[in-house]
């Protein structure tokens, strides 16, 4: 009821000096959506439908311009994400690369602690960060399990944050890392096209060279904190080693599905470097064929492993923001309520940035970019913030999500194993701040050298 | 017979209401009453569903992964509670007392409703979840759910043991 309120309450306000009549209707479909997308009355993605149905209802633009909205480019590039995050699970490589890690290196607990931070982190370079976190979760428990460990195990906690938290900081290490990252650059896409003002898109290794960084930090940073926060115990670890080997034993030599596997998702990383920013989704999708043609994935397997309610979030989502970019509401907004000038370059970063991260733990992170780049980056065009930085900042700082059960996927698994209380995760805020901290050195000293100048 | 039934769950429980139980036992047993112990085990379905909605609805993850995460769950939290239990049996038999032992799933407060109800117990001893303070004052709290069903019910006492 409250989003409906909000939403009425705007559309029934006295137009503003500035304002269209499209431009005003476009922010309440917006209030109506934030509301909604952080109270989730509804699933997320019956929100972005019903917002993309408001947009022609209300006047905003003709049904067809708004049907349209929805066939974009990260709606196409998503879904080759997930076939290849299903393709990774359903065959069991990931599952194996896993395994394998934690047998070649876990030798005392500071080690199987370790290892499971790291690997949680780097599987996210090819597979969505959930997915990672939902593939290795058996694992973690099977050694909590071997170890005989309980709730009031620092062993224990240290194992499940190093999961939760290695794949948090993974899902900043690329484009195929997490979804919202997709989310991000479509807005910017929109936006350069619009305003006409940035030349150029930004591509699979710009990104991924522009937020790997970042992720790195995060990771040292987080197992340097769990080690602080949760000291070894002292456990003898054969057993759970044994439990590691006996594991990665069954699992059996690797089959011709996961060598095929490997080769397609390594050509289509290369490809997608190679092609160019503007051909991205169509070498996901093209490769996703690839993996169906040689039936190492079936349709029945896709179903079984994505929910694809995630095209209609994007797909919505992405109208929502394009009807309040297009309708100038965004730039309204900007000049009328949120004068940012007095920010400077710096300021509109660190801003935006802190948005980005205080929201994500309150609601899903996807929706955070929804919410904050249709506005973010007109606030940064204002001041003489390169947008481009913003579409990489936005993501980035979306994904620093340590602390609530609220905030990802991976976080509401390790508070459902009954180990983690919120008292575990208060030092997470250590690594929010930290990154947020780095962030700002890596942006002044590094995305230079990427062509991303933050002061252009 | 004095029956007192001690309900815990993976987020509600403490040695410290352990001991209170076994305090109030053996306040009545000096009394000569005769006293059993009932231990209640509430997997709580609230929760698992609220992981289950993380994983598939924001997540994005299929009903293949999303199944798999709460058959896990489930399986630890029966391991957790086995555990809890085999620690209130050695504290109950120390003192001398027998202890039966139910797991169910459901919502808190109205599995202990339910099973104080069938068994008569006279005595309901709980602990609240750890969470915030903010969340108990916004969303509810399941301990004070249980004591005012009890209340309107007519069931046995209720203690609440803060941590």
């Amino acid at each position: 009821m409250l989003g409906i309120g909000l939403c009425a309450l705007i559309l029934l306000l006295p137009q503003a000096d500035g304002l269209t009549q499209a431009g005003q209707a476009s922010l309440a479909i917006l209030a109506l959506c934030v509301v909604w997308w952080m109270f989730t009355p509804v699933a997320l993605p019956v929100t972005s439908l019903v917002g993309m149905a408001l947009i022609p209802a209300f006047g905003v633009m003709p049904v067809g311009d708004a049907m349209a909205l929805f066939g974009n480019q990260a709606v196409f590039f998503v879904i080759g994400v997930f076939l290849v995050a299903s393709v990774m699970m359903q065959t069991g490589l990931s599952t194996r690369l896993a395994l394998v890690g934690l047998k070649r290196f876990a030798r005392n607990e500071d080690a199987v602690c370790l290892v499971v931070l790291w690997l949680s982190w780097g599987l996210c370079a090819v597979v969505v960060s959930h997915a990672v976190a939902a593939l290795m979760l058996p694992i973690v428990l099977g050694i909590i399990r071997a170890l005989d460990l309980g709730p009031s195990s620092r062993t224990a906690r240290r194992l499940l944050l190093s999961m939760a938290w290695g794949t948090v900081c993974g899902s900043n290490l690329g484009l195929l890392s997490s979804a919202r990252a997709s989310l991000g650059l479509e807005f910017y896409d929109s936006f350069r096209v619009d305003s006409a003002l940035s030349p150029d898109a930004i591509g699979f290794l710009q990104y991924s060279a522009g937020s790997a960084p970042i992720s790195l930090c995060a990771v040292i940073c987080a197992a340097v904190v769990l080690r602080w926060w949760c000291p070894p115990q002292g456990l003898e670890l054969g057993p759970a080693i044994e439990q590691l080997e006996q594991d990665a034993g069954g699992l059996g030599p690797m089959s011709s599905n996961e060598w095929t596997t490997l080769w397609v998702v390594a050509a289509m990383v290369v490809m997608m470097v190679v092609a160019g920013p503007v051909y991205m989704s169509v070498v996901a999708l093209l490769f996703s064929g690839v993996l169906f043609g040689l039936r190492v994935l079936s349709w029945e397997d896709a179903a079984r492993y994505v929910n694809w309610g995630i095209i209609l979030l994007y797909g919505g989502a992405i109208a929502v923001g394009a009807a309040v970019s297009q309708t100038g509401a965004a730039g309204w907004l900007v000049e009328a309520v949120l004068p940012a000038e007095g920010l400077g370059v710096w300021g509109a970063f660190v801003l935006i940035g802190g948005v980005c991260a205080g929201l994500t733990e309150l609601m899903s992170n996807s929706a955070v970019m929804a919410v904050v780049l249709p506005v973010a980056l007109p606030v940064a065009e204002s001041v003489g913030l390169n947008a481009k930085c913003v579409a990489i900042l936005g993501p980035v700082c979306a994904g620093l999500a340590y602390v609530l059960p609220t905030s990802t996927p991976a976080m509401a698994m390790v508070f459902g194993t009954g180990y983690i209380r919120i008292r575990d995760t208060i030092p997470g805020i250590i690594i929010t701040l930290f990154t947020l901290s780095i962030f700002l050195v890596v942006a002044a000293i590094w995305w230079p050298l990427l062509g991303l100048e933050v002061n252009p | 017979m004095t029956r007192i039934l001690i309900a815990i769950s993976t987020s509600r429980y403490s040695r410290e209401l352990v001991t209170l139980a076994l305090k109030e036992a053996d306040m009545l047993r000096v009394r000569h009453e005769d006293v059993g112990l009932d231990v209640l085990y509430v997997i709580e379905s609230d929760d698992l569903a609220e992981v289950g909605e993380r994983v598939g609805g924001e997540g994005f993850l299929g009903m293949s992964p999303k199944q798999e995460v709460l058959d896990l769950l489930a399986a630890e939290h029966h391991r957790m509670a086995l555990r809890r239990v085999h620690q209130v049996r050695e504290a109950a038999e120390a003192h001398g007392y027998s202890v039966t032992f139910t797991e169910v799933q459901g919502r808190f407060a109205d599995s202990v409703i339910r099973y104080a109800e069938k068994h008569l117990n006279d005595l309901i001893l709980i602990t609240r979840a750890d969470r915030p303070f903010i969340s108990r004052v916004l969303f509810g709290s399941e301990t004070e759910r249980v004591d005012r069903l009890a209340r309107r019910d007519g069931l046995g006492k209720v203690i609440i043991k803060d941590d």
